[in-house]
């Protein structure tokens, strides 16, 4: 094998438009092997990649998805940084050739800062069936920068792409100029000799435009670094302008580059697929999935199918899991029996830690069902469908319509729903989608449910039940009101759509393998480490001191519950069994039942032993409480992994605790007035 | 030196000052001409602004402002033309009406209420002229009728659209419309409508509507897009 040099690692970054295909480019260079982490400081996916071509290695780094590169999104904000801080080598834009008059508008842009590029026509195989021809060597003459036709579906022109990137990667990076017309030009020069001597990564050409853009980030920038003159000869130049143009400085720079493409389309594209020809297709199908009558029906049967085999097929591999994890605790305690272990030690391995590990990949079958069908949605087109379907019915709770599919798959369990607030990219939406996720009722709770109504309300279980099925989703929808209205960071109107509708597309099975499994893995990193420690911690809690019986009422978890026992007298329920059970709870709802079960001698007894303990009222408290209060450990650990921040993390905890003491109190006393 | 002058004296000042842009060379019979005065009362009052070194005046000869006169001429020729122009311009007084009012009223505002007339003036003038022009339109539209012209005027703020033009969001499904502008004031919207491709002259269909009535989608630039009605209404179209 030969030595690698240093200098031999190309730094390499990926932009494009979502839905150019940049994400099958980037697993057609790396084989699929990518590292997936967060950007810093924010929850936008990072997906990092390494492969070797001719004695080179790649280190390549696949950034958001964006149209342009404002400061308006946060990924266009990592975007923009990243390609000019982190000094990479080269810049690869890959762009969907069969759109070229919206998708050259990025590369434009990223010239524009200075960067070394090379335009990826991607989709070759597409154009070639529409008839299309690029004329490649005349986008070369006319952009000045090397151009590169290929196929991440059918995998052709990668090699090309490798070695051009080889061969580029020293490429002086060139100040690319557009030519904004006498007047403005006049302007921008005005501005670069206030910005004279400045340290900046930013060429200082691309800062006076944006200024003249109107760059939020840019203007703060610059008026922190002192460059307070720059900004106010802009404003002058602004208004001096607009008032000759007679309408905004912004619009007219964006007309110019939009012009500017339009003429190298111009030049170098025989036909330009007109829309009808590009989307006949994916409009005929449009017909019937966005239809006025059978669209929301349409989605509602996805929905349900994805609902259906995520919990279904997900719950069958999750009992065999379940059984696993059983049989393999008893035959390692059994095994750690005959070498004289001590009790607690058993109690420890196959309890704590093997029913701990058990209890993280449970969630698995579950999760890379939902993931597999989720990434099909989207891979294929429909989500984008999904939110413009949904939109004017979410918009109204004051979320956008990509928040529907959490709502809804919350029913099923929190966990993998959480994840699926991925799909929004407005991290505000987002973060608040997250935060009022654990209110809808899950599976999990239904045996809570079962067990009290079966006791308590046998004449009508249904009615409760889906009394409070309900209350979990007012509870959501005022929850997020009260957010919106309250929480900064979460105030505003909802985010703008905007949004592209893509042609439907079919993807490569591998394609969506791999992002199923991308977001699975990440479960088991981040989350599952947090639901592994929680399980153990309450292992603990449960088995010490090592005098007293597994959570009697001696055990640490057992003085823990009648510590908190008081706090629900008004609620109807202060003894310490039932906080013990609460607290059990945080594992898995379902524990709940079981833990009763321990407590009071054995499942069978519970019908008439918990009456002794519950009126109808307190009952019904105490199904409110579990309702609303954390959902379970697994749950935290996603939305950990889901906010990355501990802050939103121990908000949404110590929120929904109180919210379901609140509500079970109200209830109850509502109750004691009315009865 | 400062003196305060009279108001007759600062119109005197004031018509020597406009009379020196027209013309070199100034003589007393010119000034009694503009003020419709005889001459003797002009002699008397150029020996008062003689006196208070604002000019130099040999007897029967030319009249000329020192610096000290064009410099104060100046400040007073600021301040008349700034009341002209909020009664020509803004108000939209016709030319010799807003002339009078502004000799008439011009000595008896104090200060504050010069500066917040200057101020307002320059508010409104500071507009693009195209937004301008619609402001003007619907007041005297409203002075003359005591309604507003276009239903966008009140929507929009000063920001509206003229007559012969549409909202993207008054189109129904298939009908086409060129972009003419987006609407300001509408923040980061606005770029992220002109970064999809949202500029003057680009043709844009609606092609569908989703099954609430919102959002609509578009097609721009071959490719579809949606946006909410509420989006919408800031792109301004005329219909083709």
């Amino acid at each position: 094998m030969k030595v690698l040099e240093k200098n031999d690692v190309i730094k390499v970054a990926l932009a494009g438009n979502p839905n150019s295909g940049k994400s099958t480019i980037f697993n057609a260079l790396t084989g699929g092997h990518a590292h997936v982490g967060n950007w810093p400081g924010v929850t936008v996916e990072k997906k990092d990649g390494e492969f070797n071509y001719s004695n080179h290695t790649f280190a390549i780094t696949d950034l958001p998805g964006t149209y342009s590169l404002t400061s308006y999104s946060i990924d266009e904000r990592i975007a923009r940084d990243f390609i000019v801080r982190e000094d990479q080598d080269i810049i690869v834009t890959v762009t969907d050739s069969t759109n070229l008059e919206r998708n050259l508008y990025l590369t434009i842009s990223i010239l524009e800062l200075g960067a070394n590029v090379i335009l990826d026509l991607n989709m070759a195989d597409i154009i070639e069936q529409n008839k299309i021809r690029i004329d490649v060597d005349k986008m070369k003459e006319v952009l000045e920068i090397p151009v590169v036709l290929t196929s991440g579906l059918k995998m052709t022109g990668l090699s090309e792409l490798k070695k051009r990137i080889v061969e580029f990667r020293n490429n002086q990076k060139r100040s690319f100029k557009i030519d904004y017309g006498r007047d403005i030009e006049e302007s921008i020069k005005r501005i670069e000799l206030e910005l004279e001597n400045i340290k900046s990564p930013y060429p200082k050409r691309f800062l006076s435009i944006k200024i003249l853009e109107g760059d939020v980030e840019i203007i703060e920038e610059l008026k922190k670094m002192g460059y307070s003159n720059a900004v106010d000869t802009a404003f002058r130049e602004i208004s001096k302008l607009e008032k000759k143009f007679g309408f905004d400085i912004e619009t007219e720079i964006v007309e110019k580059r939009y012009g500017l493409i339009e003429s190298i389309i111009h030049k170098c594209v025989n036909k330009a697929a007109t829309i009808e020809e590009r989307l006949t297709t994916s409009d005929k199908i449009d017909k019937i999935l966005t239809n006025k009558w059978l669209g929301i029906p349409i989605f509602a049967f996805m929905l349900w199918i994805t609902f259906q085999l995520t919990f279904t097929i997900g719950g069958f591999f999750a009992d065999y899991i379940d059984l696993f994890f059983g049989w393999f605790a008893g035959l390692s305690s059994g095994w750690l029996e005959t070498t004289g272990a001590p009790q607690w030690l058993l109690s420890f391995i196959s309890d704590g830690l093997i029913g701990g590990v058990g209890s993280v990949v449970i969630f698995l079958p579950n999760i890379m069902i939902l993931f597999l069908l989720l990434s099909f949605l989207e891979d294929v087109g429909y989500m984008a469908r999904a939110a413009f379907v949904m939109d004017r019915i979410m918009h109204a709770i004051g979320l956008p319509g990509k928040s529907f599919i959490p709502m809804i798959l919350g029913f099923g369990c929190n966990v993998p729903a959480i994840m699926s607030a991925r799909t929004i990219s407005s991290e505000r939406d987002r973060l608040l989608t997250i935060l009022i996720n654990p209110f809808v009722s899950c599976s999990a709770r239904l045996p809570v449910y079962l067990l009290f109504t079966g006791i308590f309300f046998k004449r009508n279980e249904g009615l409760v039940v889906f009394s409070l099925y309900s209350l979990g989703i007012l509870v959501a929808v005022l929850s997020a009101r009260l957010f919106k209205s309250t929480i900064p960071k979460l105030k505003g109107p909802v985010s703008p759509l905007v949004m592209e509708l893509p042609p439907y597309r079919l993807p490569s099975l591998k394609g969506v393998l791999i992002h199923m499994w991308e977001r699975s893995s990440q479960f088991l990193k981040k989350a599952g480490t947090i639901i592994l420690a929680g399980v153990v911690i309450v292992w603990l809690l449960a088995n010490f001191p090592l005098s007293a019986g597994y959570a009697s009422e001696a055990s640490l978890i057992g003085h823990i519950g009648k510590f908190l026992a008081p706090l629900f007298k008004p609620a109807g329920f202060a003894f310490w069994q039932a906080s013990v059970a609460l607290f059990f709870g945080i594992i898995a709802k379902e524990i709940v039942v079981g833990t009763f079960g321990t407590l009071f001698g054995g499942a069978g007894n519970l019908s008439t032993a918990l009456p002794h303990y519950f009126t109808q009222l307190s009952a019904l408290s105490f199904m409110v409480m579990s309702l609303l209060y954390i959902p379970c450990i697994a749950s935290i650990g996603v939305i950990y992994r889901e906010t990355n921040s501990w802050k939103w993390t121990t908000f949404s905890v110590a929120y929904s605790i109180f919210i379901g003491w609140l509500s079970a109190v109200v209830i109850y006393q509502i109750g004691l007035i009315i009865f | 030196m400062q003196y305060q002058l009279t108001e007759s004296l600062e119109d005197y000042l004031l018509e020597i000052f406009i009379i020196s842009q027209e013309k070199t060379n100034i003589r007393i019979k010119d000034i009694a001409k503009k003020r419709h005065v005889k001459l003797p009362s002009v002699v008397k009052a150029l020996d008062e602004l003689s006196k208070k070194e604002y000019i130099d005046h040999e007897k029967y000869g030319y009249v000329e402002l020192t610096d000290y006169g064009m410099e104060k001429a100046k400040k007073l020729y600021d301040r008349h033309k700034i009341v002209y122009r909020f009664f020509y311009n803004i108000l939209g007084l016709d030319e010799y009406s807003a002339e009078q009012a502004a000799h008439k009223i011009e000595h008896d505002l104090d200060k504050k209420t010069i500066t917040i007339i200057t101020k307002f003036t320059n508010f409104i003038e500071n507009f693009p002229a195209e937004i301008r022009k619609n402001w003007n339109e619907n007041f005297l539209y409203f002075t003359k009728t005591g309604k507003y012209k276009d239903k966008y005027f009140l929507e929009g703020g000063s920001i509206m659209t003229k007559a012969g033009e549409k909202s993207l969001g008054e189109l129904k499904i298939r009908e086409r419309g060129k972009i003419i502008r987006i609407k300001a004031g509408i923040g980061s919207l606005k770029s992220k409508l002109l970064d999809m491709g949202a500029v003057p002259g680009t043709i844009v269909k609606v092609d569908k509507k989703a099954p609430l009535g919102d959002p609509i989608d578009i097609q721009i630039l071959g490719y579809h897009l949606t946006l909410r009605k509420d989006e919408a209404e800031n792109i301004i179209i005329e219909e083709i």
